[in-house]
């Protein structure tokens, strides 16, 4: 395979990891449900801003640096929260806004132990969140060219109605990461209830 | 360790910047102006709540809304005019102000002014495009009041209006202008000329006045203030149209300043018709009162001897003689004199000489008696005097007549042609009692100057207490 074969190959492999892991790890969070990914979410134009507030993530290795992001509403959490705990109508934004910060610092960290079972160790940031129009990774079109960097969105459907993930990645070196899969790791024992 | 510590210092800076920018959003949630970002296809990408209270939406259904659907046609092109204008990048302006017309979600949600700040923020991401963000005021309030405050100007009974520096008219700030003025159209009009057309007899003050606006035009403000006294010249002006329309009016003018410099100048008419017309009223019934009272005058004064006539003695005597008799006057006497000899001296001399010894009389009356004292002449030349008195003395009434009788034979008297005369009185005194009145004293009065006269003349015979 000749270098732009291999990239493209490297941006597939990992285009299809993330998005496996949010689901994997959406389906975790919200009690083992079932959770469905909309690749091209037809309701959505470029350039619109996914929901209000936006929790994300920074992983970083030699090879590669991502931005994962995960766009919410607020009430769709907390109309979710109120199907499981009738006393969970009181939460503040706050704590629905922690609640989600809490979901993609999980799904960086299965990205993160994916890559450590390659041997390549990933360092991931706290996550955080902020909303407004501050969409500064919103780049969801692929860049033509010499593909070094990417930026991929789509929706999660679940019993939180919908929510977005984006991701924005920077492949920093030209090595073959479309060996790098999930192997069947199995969602994380312990349910966590975060709230 | 280091790098433990690094890192969760950084962690700490990230967490403080986290919470910064949710408090800088919250404060653009809670400002009272609309708030709303929008990307290149003019969609919401962020909206505060004044946006969501005024569309009637959430936070959420707020975004991806076309914000153009909110105005009508019309505002829509001008919005997308300064749209355009702004996210051309050739373009150095980076805001737009405009007043539009929010339309609203619904027809039956009134439409709202609005005055817009619009900003280019520029584009951060190539999906969003030229981003702008927009601040908008609603001004329904300021339009309220704005009305209200015009309402009360066009029906209060003033005529406000605004001139320029030449005197001409270029606002009208009350509808009572043109009634005022009685003229239906104002803007453009010389002030001067419609002023000066009912007051020709002003012409000077009206020159003076508007040249001296002129003048000041433009000058420092303290440039008017000094001269502004000139123009209290015209106090009160008449405007008069057809069918008899006349109203009369009092111009007071003030300037507007620019830059502490006069530009153009307010001019407030005041309706003074009614006023005038009741001062006009008040002078009519004063002359009315005085020309009465000189009627009066005439009627109760007698005109050679100054002295009151018969048609006063009756009344102002009786009211003393009433008063007497209720103890308020200690005593009342009535004199009455009768010149001596009176009659040849008409003949002798003429009755112009005659008319001169009356007058002459009456100045010595006149001269020996007070205020309160009431001199008559009675008839020809005959006088009575009623002469009230309080003082402890008795017979104060034979006194006065005395000093009258005395005083008018020692003072010769001119009777014209070089011509001096002497000339006597007698007269006869009587006192009030009880029962008397008027008729009853004179007659006794009139009986005393009979003795008076019997007895020699030029002498006062007074009546006795017993009557004698």
């Amino acid at each position: 395979m000749d270098a732009d074969a291999v990239t493209q190959a490297s941006v597939d492999s990992l285009r299809k990891l993330l998005r496996d892991a949010s689901v994997v790890q959406a389906s975790q969070y919200f009690d083992g449900q079932n959770v469905t990914l909309i690749s091209d979410p037809p309701d959505h134009q470029l350039g619109q801003v996914l929901a209000r507030y936006i929790a994300m993530v920074l992983l970083t290795c030699e090879e590669l640096r991502i931005v994962f992001k995960v766009h919410f509403n607020p009430e769709q959490i907390r109309a979710y929260r109120q199907t499981k705990r009738a006393s969970d109508t009181d939460l503040t934004d706050k704590q629905l806004v922690d609640f989600m910060k809490e979901l993609s610092n999980q799904m960086g960290g299965r990205v993160c132990r994916i890559f450590d079972a390659h041997q390549i160790s990933m360092g991931m940031s706290v996550p955080l969140c902020t909303r407004g129009i501050y969409e500064i990774y919103a780049d969801y079109q692929a860049k033509t060219g010499a593909v070094t960097k990417f930026g991929d969105f789509w929706r999660l459907e679940g019993p939180f109605d919908g929510i977005y993930c984006s991701c924005y990645v920077e492949l920093l070196g030209k090595n073959d990461l479309s060996n790098i899969k999930a192997e069947d790791e199995e969602a994380q024992e312990g349910e966590l209830d975060f709230l | 360790m280091s790098n433990n510590n690094e890192l969760q210092a950084s962690h700490r800076v990230l967490s403080m910047l986290e919470s910064a920018c949710e408090y800088n959003e919250q404060i653009l949630d809670d400002i009272p102006s609309v708030f709303v970002v929008l990307n290149q296809h003019n969609r919401v990408i962020r909206a505060n709540k004044a946006f969501c209270d005024l569309v009637g939406c959430t936070m959420e259904t707020a975004l991806h809304l076309d914000f153009t659907a909110f105005f009508t046609s019309e505002n829509r092109d001008i919005l997308l005019h300064h749209f355009s204008h702004l996210r051309d990048d050739s373009n150095r302006d980076t805001n737009a102000r405009v007043k539009l017309e929010f339309a609203g979600t619904s027809e039956d949600q009134p439409a709202k002014p609005f005055f817009w700040r619009i900003f280019r923020l520029g584009s951060v991401s190539e999906a969003e495009g030229q981003v702008i963000s927009m601040v908008g005021d609603d001004l329904s309030g300021l339009y309220q009041s704005e009305l209200k405050l015009m309402s009360i100007f066009s029906s209060i009974p003033l005529g406000l209006m605004v001139l320029d520096s030449q005197g001409r008219i270029t606002e009208v700030l009350s509808e009572y202008c043109h009634v005022l003025l009685n003229q239906r159209t104002l803007i453009g009009e010389s002030l001067y000329s419609i002023l000066l057309r009912s007051n020709p007899d002003q012409e000077r003050e009206l020159t003076d006045a508007f040249d001296l606006l002129r003048e000041c035009a433009g000058q420092f403000m303290p440039h008017f203030g000094a001269r502004e006294a000139e123009l209290g010249r015209i106090s009160q002006l008449k405007i008069e149209g057809p069918s008899g329309f006349e109203k009369w009016i009092k111009p007071r003018i003030q300037p507007i300043a620019k830059n502490n410099t006069v530009d153009r100048y307010m001019v407030t008419l005041e309706d003074i018709t009614a006023s005038f017309l009741a001062q006009r009223q008040i002078e009519k019934a004063d002359l009315l009162g005085k020309q009465a009272q000189a009627l009066y005058e005439c009627a109760i004064r007698d005109p050679l001897s100054g002295l009151y006539t018969r048609l006063f003695m009756n009344d102002s005597i009786s009211r003393l003689i009433a008063s007497a008799k209720r103890d308020n006057i200690r005593e009342l006497a009535i004199v009455m004199f009768d010149l001596d000899n009176f009659k040849s001296v008409n003949d002798t001399y003429g009755h112009d000489a005659g008319d001169r010894v009356i007058k002459a009389f009456g100045n010595i009356i006149r001269a020996c008696t007070r205020d309160t004292d009431i001199s008559v002449r009675y008839g020809g030349e005959e006088f009575v005097l009623a002469l009230p008195c309080n003082e402890t003395h008795e017979q104060g009434g034979a006194i006065v007549a005395d000093r009258i009788r005395a005083k008018l034979a020692d003072t010769p008297i001119d009777i014209g042609k070089g011509q001096m005369l002497r000339v006597t009185t007698s007269s006869g005194v009587a006192y009030c009692q009880k029962n008397d009145t008027l008729e009853t004293l004179l007659h006794r009065a009139d009986k005393y100057l009979y003795v008076a006269k019997h007895n020699g003349k030029n002498r006062v015979c007074v009546e006795t207490s017993e009557g004698e």
